[in-house]
C-alpha cells in the first residue's frame, strides 16, 4: 500500500451528483478526489429516463418545486447544449384517462409559465386528427392531445463532463475504485480507504468526505456508524432499436402511473416501473412481468409498440427518501443533504442523497456551499454558468468535418453530440486511417482511441457507456472484437486478455437483452454465435 | 409528501387556472393550432414526423439480423453502404438533415436485389427512401 494521499474533500460516488460535487469543489479551488467503485454515470443516473425535466407533476404538491426544477433544468440545458436535445411530448388524452383534455391543457398552461426558464416552448393543444397526423401510431381513439417540452440528455455523457471539467479544473479521479473503509480519528471521519481496478489498496486522507453514492448511500455512512434512511425504488426501462418518433408519447399504466415512451439519440426508451426495492442495488434482474406492465400500459396508446424490437432492458434504483406511507410514484423526489456532524455526531462527512437527474447541479452547489463553509472557501458556484467540456463554443458543420477525417457524415453527427465542439481534437487522434468501429451506431476507431487515453475507458463497458459500444442493433455481433483490439492496443492487454475482456462484455450485454429478445433478436444471437464458433 | 398547507395552495391555484381556462374556452373557442404550428416550431430541431404509410412500415425496418448478406449483393448508395441504411441512418432521424453528403455520388445499389436476398425481408428500397426524404428535409 503507497502513502495516503492527502486532499480537501474525497467525493464517494461517480455519479452525476458525485460527479457534479467534485466539479463545484474543484472550480472554487477545493482538492479533491473523486472515487467510483465501477464506472462514472454507471449506477442510478446510467439508468435513468435520460431527462432534464421541470416535473409537471409537482404542480399539483408544491409550485415552487416546479420553479426550481425548471430553473436549474435551463442552466443545465445552457451549459451543456451539445449534449442535450428538445423531448418534445404528445400527451394524447383517451377515453376513461384520469384527466380530460381541459384539465390536461389547464396543467400545460400552468406549466406554459415555467417553460421559459428552461428555454422550452409553450404547449400546443391538437384535435384528434392533428395527433395522428403527427404521429400516426397513436391510439386512433384518442379525444385530443397536448404537446410539451422537456430535454433529454446522455447521463453517462453528462456524468463523464462533469468529472472531465472537475479534472480540468485540478481533481483527480478514479472510476473501478471501491471504498473499503473510511478511516477515523475518534468520532471524525479523516479519510477513505480504498481499492483499485489491480487490487491495489490506498488511503486517501480529507478534511471533509461526501457520500454521494445514491441507493448505496446507507451502506456507506453505516461505515462511519451514521445514519441514512432511504426508501429505494427500482425503475426498468425497455430499450428500442431507433428513434420510433421524432416525438415523446406520454400515457397511463394500468395503475394510472404516467408512462413514457422517449425518443433519445438514435433509441427510444418506454417506461417506467416504479416498485419498492428491498435487495442489493449490484445485483438487479429485470422480471417479466415488469416488462408486460410497459407493454401493456402502452399497448392503450401507443399500439404498435409491440411491433418494434426491443434491444435491452436498464435497471436502476432511485435513492428515494424514506417516507411512510405514501405509494411509490407519490415518493417526493426531494433531496437532502445531511451534515452527519449534526445528525449522529459524526463530523467530517456529509451526504447528498434523494433528488433526481435534473436536479443533481442544484443538489452538487448546494453540498458544496455546506463543504465550502467548512472549508473556508470563499468562491462562488459557476457550475451553472461555465459550460461543461465540449459546449464551449458552436459545432462545425459534421459534413465538413466528415470530409476531412473520411468518416461519413452521420458518425460525425453522433460523435458531436457527444464531444460538442471538441470533436475534430477527438478525430485528430487517428487523423486520415479511422474507420468505423461499429457501424450501426456508429463509433470511429479514433473516439475509440480518445476513450482509452483520455476518458478512463478500461474496460468495453465503459466504452458501452462512454461513446456507446455496442449499444446499436447489432448488439456487439459485429464490433466486440475489433473494439477490444483497440483498446487492448492502448491499455497493452494480450490476445487473451482481449478476448476475454470480448467475452465478458457479450455476457454482461446478453442479462440486458435477454428479457426481450424477440424472433428476429433470437436469430441474430444464433447467427452472431456461430459466426463466434460458440464462444459467448 | 409536501407539505399539506402547500399541497392545499397548489391544489387551489390548479382551481383557479382550471376555473380561467374554461371561461376562456366559452368565450373564445379558438380552433386548436394544430400541426403547422408543431412544424414550424421544430422545424429547426428537425423533428420531421413519419406518414401514416411509413409509420405501418416502421416495424419492418428493425428486422435486419445483421448476416450482411445486402452487401454483397448490392453496393453503395453514395458513400453509404445498404446494410447500413436500417441499422444506422433511419435511427437518429433528427440527424439525418446532416448527413445528406453521405448519398452523394454514384448509386450503384440495385436496392431491390438486396431486398430480394434479405432473409429476414427488410423492405430496403422503402428504407432508403424515408431516409432520402428526412435527409433532404
Amino acid at each position: 500500500m503507497s502513502a495516503p494521499s492527502a486532499h480537501d474533500v474525497v467525493v464517494i460516488g461517480g455519479g452525476v451528483t458525485g460527479a457534479g460535487v467534485a466539479r463545484d469543489l474543484a472550480r472554487r479551488g477545493a482538492s479533491v478526489l473523486l472515487l467510483e467503485k465501477e464506472d462514472y454515470g454507471g449506477g442510478t443516473s446510467g439508468s435513468s429516463s435520460c431527462m432534464i425535466h421541470g416535473g409537471p407533476r409537482y404542480l399539483q404538491f408544491d409550485w415552487k418545486t416546479t420553479k426550481l426544477s425548471c430553473e436549474d433544468a435551463g442552466k443545465i440545458v445552457r451549459i451543456a447544449r451539445h449534449m442535450v436535445h428538445r423531448v418534445v411530448f404528445l400527451i394524447p388524452v383517451l377515453p376513461g384517462d384520469r384527466n380530460n383534455l381541459e384539465r390536461m391543457e389547464t396543467a400545460m398552461e400552468v406549466y406554459d409559465r415555467f417553460q421559459p426558464l428552461k428555454l422550452s416552448h409553450p404547449h400546443v393543444r391538437l384535435n384528434p386528427e392533428q395527433a395522428l397526423e403527427l404521429e400516426p401510431g397513436l391510439a386512433p381513439n384518442l379525444l385530443g392531445a397536448v404537446t410539451m417540452e422537456e430535454w433529454g440528455v446522455d447521463p453517462h455523457r453528462l456524468a463523464w463532463a462533469n468529472v472531465q471539467d472537475a479534472i480540468e479544473h485540478g481533481a483527480q479521479a478514479l472510476n473501478h475504485t471501491r471504498v473499503t473503509g473510511l478511516l477515523r480519528d475518534g468520532a471524525r471521519v479523516v479519510g477513505v480507504r480504498y481499492r483499485g481496478p489491480d487490487a491495489a489498496t490506498g488511503e486517501a486522507q480529507a478534511k471533509v468526505v461526501v457520500n454521494a453514492t445514491g441507493p448505496w448511500s446507507e451502506g456507506v455512512a453505516r461505515l462511519a456508524d451514521a445514519v441514512v434512511k432511504l426508501r429505494p425504488a427500482k425503475g426498468v426501462h425497455i430499450v428500442y432499436d431507433r428513434r420510433l418518433s421524432n416525438f415523446a408519447v406520454s400515457g397511463e399504466a394500468v395503475d394510472g402511473r404516467d408512462i413514457l415512451m422517449v425518443p433519445h439519440g438514435n433509441f427510444t426508451l418506454a417506461g417506467t416501473t416504479d416498485d419498492d426495492f428491498y435487495g442489493d442495488p449490484d445485483d438487479l434482474d429485470v422480471l417479466p412481468d415488469e416488462v408486460d406492465y410497459i407493454l401493456e400500459g402502452f399497448d392503450r396508446v401507443f399500439p404498435a409498440l409491440r411491433q418494434h424490437r426491443a434491444v435491452r432492458v436498464t435497471a436502476g434504483v432511485r435513492p428515494t427518501l424514506f417516507q411512510w406511507r405514501p405509494n411509490e410514484d407519490d415518493l417526493s423526489r426531494r433531496y437532502e443533504i445531511i451534515d452527519h456532524r449534526k445528525r449522529d455526531g459524526v463530523s467530517g462527512l456529509v451526504t447528498v442523497t434523494g433528488g433526481k437527474l435534473s436536479m443533481y447541479r442544484l443538489m452538487a452547489e448546494d453540498a458544496t456551499d455546506l463543504i465550502a463553509r467548512e472549508l473556508r472557501i470563499d468562491e462562488r458556484c459557476t457550475t451553472g454558468t461555465a459550460p461543461l467540456p465540449g459546449s464551449e463554443a458552436d459545432l462545425e458543420p459534421a459534413a465538413a468535418l466528415a470530409r476531412a477525417h473520411g468518416l461519413t457524415a452521420l458518425a460525425v453527427a453522433r460523435l458531436q453530440t457527444r464531444h460538442g465542439c471538441r470533436a475534430a481534437a477527438v478525430l485528430d487522434v487517428k487523423r486520415g486511417t479511422s474507420g468505423l468501429v461499429c457501424r450501426c451506431e456508429p463509433l470511429s476507431e479514433a473516439e475509440l482511441i480518445w476513450a482509452a487515453r483520455q476518458e478512463q475507458v478500461l474496460t468495453l463497458a465503459d466504452a458501452f457507456r462512454r461513446v456507446g459500444l455496442a449499444a446499436g442493433p447489432c448488439a456487439g455481433a459485429a464490433c466486440v472484437e475489433r473494439a477490444a483490439q483497440v483498446i487492448g492496443r492502448e491499455l497493452d492487454w494480450s490476445p487473451s486478455q482481449q478476448r476475454e475482456a470480448a467475452c465478458d462484455f457479450i455476457k454482461s450485454l446478453w442479462v440486458g437483452r435477454a428479457p426481450v429478445l424477440n424472433r428476429r433478436g433470437w436469430a441474430q444471437e444464433e447467427l452472431s454465435y456461430g459466426a463466434r464458433r460458440g464462444y459467448r | 409528501m409536501a407539505d399539506p398547507r402547500q399541497r392545499t395552495a397548489a391544489l387551489a391555484r390548479l382551481a383557479v387556472a382550471y376555473a380561467r381556462h374554461q371561461v376562456r374556452r366559452t368565450i373564445r373557442r379558438a380552433p386548436p393550432r394544430g400541426v403547422a404550428e408543431v412544424r414550424a416550431r421544430y422545424a429547426a430541431d428537425h423533428y420531421e414526423h413519419l406518414t401514416a404509410r411509413e409509420r405501418a412500415l416502421f416495424p419492418e425496418m428493425s428486422r435486419c439480423i445483421n448476416c450482411g448478406v445486402c452487401a454483397l449483393v448490392a453496393g453503395r448508395l453514395g458513400q453509404t453502404y445498404v446494410p447500413d441504411l436500417a441499422t444506422a441512418y433511419l435511427r437518429p432521424l433528427h440527424l439525418l438533415p446532416a448527413t445528406a453528403a453521405d448519398f452523394d455520388g454514384p448509386a450503384s445499389a440495385d436496392l431491390a436485389e438486396a431486398a430480394a436476398a434479405c432473409p429476414v425481408g427488410v423492405p430496403l428500397p422503402a428504407v432508403a427512401a424515408i431516409v432520402r426524404r428526412l435527409a433532404q428535409a
